[in-house]
């Protein structure tokens, strides 16, 4: 393993951004509070995610590391954290979900009284939590990650302090947030026991003081142990520390049965809290997830049990968001069952990771075509879901009070049809229906689902997305259909509208231009999606991108763009 | 004119951004520019020729060849072969003429209706007509699976904004219903694209119709899954349609749409799940259509009745004409699904039919609605005097609907019966009743509307058409006879297509073979026998005196379809045929293909 500081570019994303944090708290300390000197840190913040988006993409893309790979290109921090592609897409996903929440809050938190410099920080602490979750190849560093995240976002769900919601808000996430942070941490240390047990009798490649729950570790103890008498994969302790973190990372995710908090604290928290919770937590969420699963891929024994599990949790995650959704009267409380759906929709995808029935070859192109269905998808649901929110912020009353019920937004397309159309985008997008992204997205997910032999799973998933449709198009029927009740004229608009309008046009756009960052052929480290020959090179190939991002990632990530087929 | 598709998806959605430019006031006029623009590129079409079918082997070379002239391909979604593949043969053809024909009436009934909110209103009608004609000329699956659903989204603002009371109930029941069949639909998509790929061996799949058709063609897949499959497609397509116990979201839907929106979902909208059936279930899946064929036809046939007997006791007109497109789609899959020539040309020509002959309905009864605001038959009588221009024309219409000889709709519905009797005479003996009923439920009510006294008083202040209304129905009274009385000039499009549909989905030589010659305009016969029963390729030959070559038009066992004009020998000049080409020259008549001892001998003549 690498161990130098020299490419910590790969890392940039994060470092970057968890800067940013503190300059933001610093330029607050001697700021008066003046709106002009708040706007600036919102622009100091956008211009710094602009930055590390596009460290991000420079350094990552030159490093042709799959999740699958066990064995990272580049790694730093003893092995924990690993620059890779795959975390540089969650990076560039988790800037722009970190931007237009940024983007819509300014105004916002103002008419609220809100209006405080911590708040930019944390939003940006909690982004880089989420990278960090995503580069992470440690379960410590998973934690730690979590952890950053979490703790900012349990501040952030309580800042609307003196509203009586907003604090029932915070409680209640941090309290159950930190049960489930203590079952991440013990289904850690069970890992940790299990590996270091499992390694004592077994002739293995592991370096003695390697650490017991870096993700390299457990993969080579699983391979090493299988012939054995006492494979790791069967071992109880390791089987209930995955278990564990299954519950830790599935609550952040917010899959049922772990989803019970999130409608109350998406209701309770500040609008654009919630925006940036229903992504951003998810992002790392899923991306800690996809990795701990890619590990456990390669041994049979060690994903069966899982495979039911997960199959048994994404079913019930779908239904039962979108069920649920359906009785909704309060917007915010519909968004949040609507994204506990689409959670099910992303663990279908997470799941299809692993082919059922296919071997080699085959299965790892199963595999690549999923991860860049996830990928893709997050991608998408970020700007949808987003959108959605800043509609609602968008639309809310001047005082910084939102229309909370979904009938006070009857007669919409009458008094603002722009507003209307733009929310229209997402209702559609988020139902699935072409030609918006969401469309592709789920066509991408149950797609690859099929391709891994999981059919069952994906017709489950289009009939629960017909649900989806009825209460998706509700929110449509009420804007257009029904006579007008609220008077729409004085509306918050400002950077919620701007953050609307972005996503709205993306959610237009990714549908129908094809985006080569989230393609299989993409996601698989290759030039063109042809040669399958790369994957086997690719554990031998002298790092280029870490070095120098400047000049010879860049090039590198130009090649990566897939060349049209002739 | 290569690019032409391309240009007729193009035109409308450029039309919506101007509507959308233009004051409030000349909306419609920018909607009306837009489609009769979009109507004339799409004559363009019109120059279509229908590609002869020679020989035996070539199946798959001349069903691409179908679609060649104005095939456009562009990589898209590559990654997942998903291709920006436009094409049409002859019945795409036809009916994307239909669907812009169709527009330019539905934007003119919209002008007096239409007064609130006008301009999304013409937005979303003429983006509706783009998602149309792309289902129409859609070859890759997942670009027609975007279009067939993109369609859905401006009828369905159209419904739940200018429709009558139960709006919101028809919009989202429209909406709901149709989509669970193509969600279904979708999964078989993508079923049969991982097949397709399976059967290539590449890590690369296709969505493109043409491939995973002949793929499928010289790989079947097992029968279980293709008929999983098939029953996927025909789900979606049968709610479309709608077919029998799939249909009730049509009045519902038909009652509350504004007229324009009636007349395009009458006119085009259904046609999609015919077309469909047509375009994308037969021919996959040729042997699981086949298997399913009787079942198909009997829930044609029980609609066909079904829907008559309904509609005879509707008390509201347009859920009357509603329930009437039950029974005449019904007549539509009879044809498509017994598998004969004539019921193939009958059900395509008939999908023509319904759509002028029913679209006219509804802009009738959309003009009588705005006068007294109601649509009930009791608040009716006595018309004829007080609107003698209008009932006249709603009498021909009438005519149109109920089949009668010399109009549109008795060439369809007698080619329909005339094919389905060869291959399921029981269900035709059932299926005729359809005509009668639909001659008592249309008269009857014709008569409650039009004849007696005027015996309300205000139905006495009632005015007769105006100049422009009579514009908008007279291209259909024009329509109505052309079809009913020179066929051909629309079928000599389509027939060697479907000729091609029908050869891959019974796996037979057709009994049809009628060759077009490009440049000679001559419609020559070429006519090769072929055993009904013998499977293609190894056609034995058969004594017969009837040498190979043309011969004489009437000389089948069965008399031809009166208001048919078989076409003379050599060449047959129609005024249609002017859009064509030039060269007048009749062109050598194509060898009968197969080994000299294989005898042509006709058994039913074509058309």
């Amino acid at each position: 393993m690498k161990e130098t500081l020299e490419g910590i570019s790969a890392l940039a994303a994060p470092i970057i951004v968890m800067v940013l944090g503190m300059v933001v708290l610093l330029m607050d300390l001697n700021a008066e509070s003046t709106r002009a000197q708040r706007q600036r840190l919102v622009w100091i913040s956008l211009l710094g995610l602009a930055g590390a988006f596009v460290m991000a993409m420079a350094a990552g893309f030159g490093i042709k590391t799959l999740p699958s790979d066990v064995r990272p290109e580049a790694s730093y921090f003893g092995g924990g954290m690993v620059g890779d592609r795959f975390g540089a897409l969650f990076s560039m996903v988790l800037c722009i979900i970190a931007a237009l929440s940024l983007l819509m809050s300014d105004r916002y938190l103002e008419e609220k009284g809100l209006n405080q410099g911590e708040y930019y920080a944390l939003i940006l602490f909690s982004t880089a939590g989420s990278m960090m979750m995503a580069y992470a190849y440690d379960l410590v560093n998973v934690f730690i990650g979590l952890e950053i995240l979490s703790v900012a976002l349990y501040i952030l769900s309580g800042f609307a302090r003196r509203e009586l919601r907003s604090e029932e808000s915070a409680v209640k996430y941090f309290l159950l947030g930190a049960f489930a942070s203590g079952f991440l941490m013990f289904g850690t240390a069970l890992v940790y026991g299990a590996v270091g047990t499992s390694l004592l009798t077994v002739q293995t490649e592991v370096e003695k003081n390697a650490s017991l729950t870096n993700f390299y570790t457990i993969a080579m103890a699983l391979r090493d142990t299988a012939s054995t008498a006492t494979p790791l994969a069967s071992s109880p302790i390791f089987v209930a520390g995955i278990a564990l973190l299954i519950v830790g990372l599935g609550f952040k995710a917010a899959i049922v049965p772990f989803h019970s908090y999130a409608p109350d604290v998406y209701e309770g928290a500040p609008t654009s809290v919630t925006a940036f919770m229903s992504a951003g937590a998810k992002a790392g969420a899923f991306a800690a997830f996809l990795r701990v699963y890619q590990i456990l891929l390669p041994s049979e024994a060690a994903t069966g049990p899982y495979r039911s599990v997960l199959w048994g949790l994404a079913a019930a995650t779908m239904i039962v968001g979108n069920v649920l959704a359906v009785r909704q009267v309060n917007i915010k409380r519909m968004l949040a069952y609507s994204s506990i759906a689409h959670a099910g929709y992303i663990l279908l995808g997470v799941l299809a990771t692993g082919a059922v029935g296919l071997r080699g070859n085959e299965m790892d192109e199963a595999r690549s075509v999923a991860q860049g269905a996830v990928l893709y998808y997050l991608f998408v649901y970020t700007f949808m879901n987003l959108g959605a929110f800043a509609m609602v912020i968008w639309l809310s009353r001047r005082n910084g009070r939102e229309f909370l019920n979904i009938q006070d937004y009857a007669g919409l397309a009458r008094q603002q049809p722009g507003a209307a159309a733009v929310m229209a985008v997402f209702m559609l997008s988020l139902a699935g229906i072409p030609p918006a992204a969401g469309f592709f997205g789920k066509l991408y997910l149950f797609l690859s689902a099929v391709n891994s032999g999981y059919t069952g799973l994906a017709v489950l998933g289009l009939l629960t997305s017909v649900i989806g449709v009825y209460y998706y198009l509700n929110i449509i029927v009420t804007m257009y259909f029904r006579p007008a009740v609220n008077d729409f004229s004085e509306t918050l608009g400002g950077g919620a509208k701007t953050a609307a309008l972005i996503a709205a046009a993306a959610t237009l756009l990714l549908g129908v231009i094809p985006v080569p960052a989230f393609s299989p052929a993409f996601s698989r480290g290759e030039a063109a999606p042809t040669a399958s020959s790369t994957r086997s090179t690719s554990g031998t190939a002298a790092p280029t991108g870490p070095g120098a991002p400047g000049n010879s990632a860049a090039p590198a990530a130009m090649d990566a763009l897939p060349v049209p087929a002739p | 004119m290569q690019s032409i598709l391309t240009i007729l998806l193009v035109l409308p959605v450029l039309g919506a951004i101007l509507i959308a430019a233009l004051p409030k006031n000349s909306a419609k006029w920018g909607a009306l520019f837009t489609a009769i623009l979009t109507f004339v590129a799409s004559l363009a079409l019109l120059g279509y020729t229908p590609v002869a079918l020679g020989t035996d082997a070539a199946t798959l070379e001349q069903a691409a060849g179908q679609f060649r002239q104005f095939e456009q391909k562009i990589p898209w979604l590559s990654d997942f072969g998903i291709s920006f593949h436009l094409g049409v043969d002859g019945p795409a053809m036809l009916l994307i003429v239909m669907t812009t024909f169709l527009q330019i009436f539905a934007v003119m009934a919209s002008f007096d209706a239409i007064k609130d909110r006008v301009k999304e209103y013409y937005v979303l009608l003429t983006l509706l007509e783009t998602a149309m004609i792309g289902s129409f000329c859609a070859l890759d699956l997942i670009l027609f699976y975007i279009f067939f659903e993109l369609v859905l989204i401006p009828m369905y603002f159209l419904i739940g904004i200018w429709g009558g009371k139960r709006r919101i109930y028809a919009a989202v029941k429209f909406f709901l219903y149709t989509l669970v069949g193509s969600l279904l639909m979708l999964v078989a998509i993508i079923a049969l694209y991982l097949n397709v790929r399976g059967i290539l061996g590449t890590s690369e799949g296709t969505f493109d119709y043409l491939t995973i058709k002949s793929v499928l063609a010289d790989n079947p897949l097992p029968l279980r899954t293709s008929l999983l499959m098939f029953g996927a497609f025909s789900l979606a397509f049968a709610i479309k349609v709608p077919m029998f116990p799939f249909h009730t979201w049509l009045p519902d839907a038909h009652t509350e749409a504004p007229t324009a929106g009636s007349i395009i979902l009458a006119g085009v909208l259904l046609k999609l799940g015919t077309y469909g059936f047509l375009r994308f279930a037969i021919p996959l899946f040729p042997e699981a259509a086949r298997l399913s064929a009787p079942f198909i036809i009997t829930l044609a046939v029980i609609g066909i009745v079904y829907g008559a007997l309904i509609a005879a006791m509707q008390r509201d007109v347009k859920r009357l004409v509603a329930y009437s497109s039950v029974s005449h789609l019904g007549f539509v899959m009879l044809g498509l699904f017994a598998f004969t020539p004539q019921g193939m040309s009958g059900a395509v020509l008939q999908m023509i039919n319904h759509g002028i002959s029913t679209g006219a309905l509804f802009l009738l009864v959309g003009m009588i609605y705005e006068r007294r605001h109601t649509r009930a038959i009791k608040d009716f009588g006595g018309l004829w005097e007080q609107m003698p221009l209008f009932s006249r024309i709603f009498l021909i219409v009438t005519f149109s609907s109920i089949a009668l000889p010399l109009t549109n709709g008795f060439v369809g519905e007698f080619l329909i019966l005339l094919g389905a009797f060869q291959t399921y005479p029981w269900a035709v003996v059932f299926a005729t009743t359809g005509v009668i009923w639909s001659a008592i439920y249309m008269l009857w009510m014709f008569q409650r509307v039009f004849y007696g006294t005027v015996d309300k008083p205000e139905n006495r202040a009632l005015r007769d058409m105006t100049r422009f209304e009579l514009a908008t129905a007279v291209p259909f009274v024009l329509m109505i006879f052309w079809l009913g009385i020179y066929p051909t000039s629309f079928t000599r499009y389509m027939d060697s297509s479907l000729d091609l549909i029908l050869r891959d989905a019974t796996g037979k030589e057709t009994v049809r073979y009628v060759t077009y010659q490009r440049d000679g305009l001559s419609r020559a016969r070429a006519e090769r026998a072929a055993t009904a029963d013998e499977p293609r390729v190894e056609t034995p030959p058969i004594p017969a005196s009837t040498g190979p070559g043309p011969r004489p038009a009437f000389g089948g066992e069965l008399p031809p379809p009166p208001g048919v004009s078989p076409l003379p020998e050599g060449d047959a000049v129609s005024p249609a045929d002017g859009a064509a080409g030039a060269s007048a020259e009749p062109a050598p008549v194509a060898p009968p293909p197969g080994p000299p001892a294989d005898v042509p001998q006709p058994r039913v003549p074509g058309l």
